[in-house]
């Protein structure tokens, strides 16, 4: 099957970073992993690209970083999702379920 | 596969952040999540059997090549770029007081040491003038070296990772000359106040120093400026 496109990727990469945040805290890695599995590997993200992605989204104001450290473990990155984000996210839901809809009613128009 | 005993992995990543810290569009703050990522994914990777020098190569190619996302970064990091610039600025503000009042209490305490050893003052205060003088001549000479070693000069600048506080540090210490030089000052006037002509000569010699010094360091950025102003521009 042909990969999804860059672009396609590039587009749904910020709804994605928040629906993840949405439900959990979580870092760089952690997302770049949830992704591969809710999509069996069809969707694969360069993995540092992510990273500039997240700074877009705490410059915005749409989630916030901490460093948390658990013991015996390495310090890391945690991104939640501010209030701005939740708005944010649910335009990028209505964006989508609008593409998706004139999508649908083309496809029945083509049948 | 056999382990090869001769990689060390904590090095290996080491010498990769050290890479990563040299590029300028990248913080401490994003280095330390990248080594924290390849580290995670070459816990990955050694779970599923590797050994530590596979599991490094396929992590730090899966992490992909970060010049590749410069752009990015640098458009991120831009407010953090302009304070940077802006710390240097402060810093070299800094350092001008920091040189002005360190030599300006030094001179004093020249002046003071020189009493001690039972000089007379018309000597001690030509030995303040010709260290004042030939602190002007260091001053004209750094500025020439910096004109004519340009690479050196810049290669300096590019190695300086200038932290806030090493800004606060500057800050002490010109606020701790700053204060000596005033401490200094009412000793240095019970010392000369043996004669008016030579109080009149001590003071003269703080009076156009005051002038000569930020006047030798305008015009050596005046003519620094002046060279880079004319590599900047288009000549034909």
């Amino acid at each position: 099957m042909k990969s999804i496109s860059k672009e396609l990727i590039g587009a749904s990469s910020i709804p994605i970073i928040l629906s993840i945040l949405r439900n959990v805290d979580s870092y760089g890695y952690e997302i770049v992993q949830r992704v591969k599995e809710i999509t069996n590997g069809g969707v694969t993200w360069k993995e540092a690209s992510i990273y500039p992605v997240l700074k877009k989204l705490e410059n915005d104001g749409y989630i916030k970083s901490y460093w948390k450290v658990i013991e015996n473990e390495r310090p890391r990155k945690y991104y939640t999702i501010l209030s701005d984000g939740q708005k944010q996210l649910e335009q990028n839901i209505n964006e989508w379920g609008m593409i998706q809809t004139v999508f649908e009613s083309l496809l029945k128009t083509a049948k | 596969m056999e382990n090869n005993s001769s990689f060390n992995l904590v090095e290996r990543i080491d010498l990769w952040i050290n890479d990563l810290n040299y590029k300028p569009y990248i913080t401490e703050a994003d280095s330390e999540e990248l080594r924290t990522h390849l580290f995670d994914i070459i816990e990955d990777l050694k779970k599923a059997g590797l050994d530590d020098e596979e599991a490094f190569i396929i992590a730090s190619r899966r992490l992909g090549n970060i010049s590749d996302l410069e752009p990015n970064y640098w458009e991120e990091n831009s407010p953090i770029h302009q304070m940077r610039k802006s710390l240097i600025i402060m810093s070299g503000v800094l350092v001008y007081f920091l040189l002005y009042f360190f030599l300006l209490f030094s001179s004093k305490l020249l002046l003071i040491v020189l009493h001690n050893f039972e000089t007379d003052n018309i000597t001690a205060i030509l030995w303040v003038k010709r260290y004042l003088v030939t602190s002007h001549f260091l001053i004209i000479i750094l500025i020439a070296s910096i004109y004519y070693l340009e690479n050196l000069t810049l290669k300096f600048i590019e190695n300086i990772h200038l932290k806030p506080r090493h800004t606060v540090l500057l800050l002490i210490i010109t606020i701790v000359f700053g204060f000596t030089d005033t401490c200094l000052l009412p000793v240095a006037k019970n010392i000369i106040r043996n004669g008016i002509p030579i109080g009149n000569h001590f003071y003269d010699i703080y009076f156009y120093f005051n002038y000569s010094f930020p006047l030798i360091i305008c015009f050596g950025f005046v003519i620094l400026y002046y060279k880079y102003f004319k590599k900047s521009k288009v000549t034909y």
